[in-house]
């Protein structure tokens, strides 16, 4: 391999030519974007068994004690991890984007100790997860690109703690942004310096850990400063340099360039 | 649910526009304070102004239902 070409953009590109490989050819990308997987392993992913379900805006997938017997994988919407207080205070702890499993951690685990809900009406691959854990047991490739995507959840988890424990309400918003820009740009057919995010300031304010009406103040001085805009009831990214100063935003949580290391 | 608006002004002046559908008034009490409680610790510059830091709630129909403040007495 020419050292020019990084294997990352070069297995992309294998990839781009390989999407007849069905409704999973999105989860295939994304664990593209940090892992390698041969042509082998990424046939054996899109012929997984599945079923498509679609679920409308707020729907939920996985509640709290639920015991899975299926993985969803989100084809195209957003989707939230929540956790609730016993006093009903509710926080957003995860934001998933289109290509993500939703459930990896049932592959393991017995019991679901959070809610998994939509964002946006959403299209989901709902595939089983003994399916899943033999193809595991059978492909250590595959095993390795989904302890990477879990290990990638945690290491964001990490970053939202420090988020919200550390920073302050404005930089607390820009951050945010800014890794969506970034996790949207990864999956993204075509690449566009303006991103609509489909929160609502209620949600960014379950998510930040601040008041709706802080949230609102906080977005409008963004809009100020031209950083981002307000079409509807979501937002749309405008200038991520921008934001990303204001945040002093490091994408390196995001372990983007993970593949072209091997 | 009324709705109510938060406005800042002193040390952080900013009329809310968006405002805050709540059950009564005690709550929009209990949510003023959350708010600047939640300013003042991004910023607790806010306070060491003049008069301090200053919240006031308006309701629907733009008439003032209560302020909330936070001064320093030296």
């Amino acid at each position: 391999m020419p050292s020019d070409v990084t294997p990352l953009s070069r297995w992309m590109d294998q990839h781009r030519a390989r999407m007849e490989l069905g409704p999973l050819s999105i989860l295939i990308r994304k664990l593209l974007s940090h892992s390698l997987l041969s042509t082998a392993d990424q046939e054996a992913i899109a012929a997984l068994p599945h079923k498509i379900k679609t679920l409308p805006q707020g729907g939920s997938i996985l509640r709290e004690g639920d015991q899975a017997e299926i993985c969803p994988i989100l084809l195209s919407g957003f989707a939230y991890r929540q956790k609730v207080a016993s006093d009903g205070g509710r926080q957003i702890v995860a934001l998933k984007l289109p290509g993500d499993a939703l459930d990896l951690q049932s592959l393991y685990l017995q019991k679901a100790d959070h809610d998994v809900r939509m964002l946006t009406p959403a299209e989901l691959a709902l595939v089983p997860l003994a399916a899943i854990e033999q193809l595991t047991i059978a492909r250590p490739g595959v095993a390795r690109a989904i302890l990477i995507d879990i290990l990638i959840e945690s290491s964001i988890s990490r970053e939202w703690l420090l988020n919200i424990g550390r920073r302050n309400a404005l930089a607390r918003l820009a951050h945010l942004l800014c890794e969506l820009h970034d996790r949207v740009s990864d999956i993204a057919s075509e690449t566009s310096d303006h991103f609509e995010i489909p929160l609502t300031q209620e949600q960014l304010a379950d998510l930040l850990g601040l008041t709706p009406v802080h949230i609102n103040r906080m977005v409008r001085q963004l809009e100020k400063m031209g950083a981002i805009g307000r079409p509807s009831r979501s937002l749309t990214i405008l200038n991520f340099a921008e934001l990303a100063k204001i945040s002093s935003f490091s994408s390196a949580y995001l372990h983007r360039s993970n593949a072209s290391r091997v | 649910m009324p709705h109510y608006f938060f406005n800042t002004s002193n040390g952080s002046p900013h009329v809310d526009d968006a405002g805050m559908d709540l059950p009564d008034l005690d709550a929009a009490r209990r949510e003023a304070v959350r708010y600047g409680g939640s300013l003042l610790s991004d910023d607790p510059g806010m306070v060491m102004q003049d008069h301090g830091f200053r919240i006031d709630v308006v309701d629907e129909a733009g008439g003032h239902c209560f302020a909330v403040r936070v001064v320093i007495e030296d």
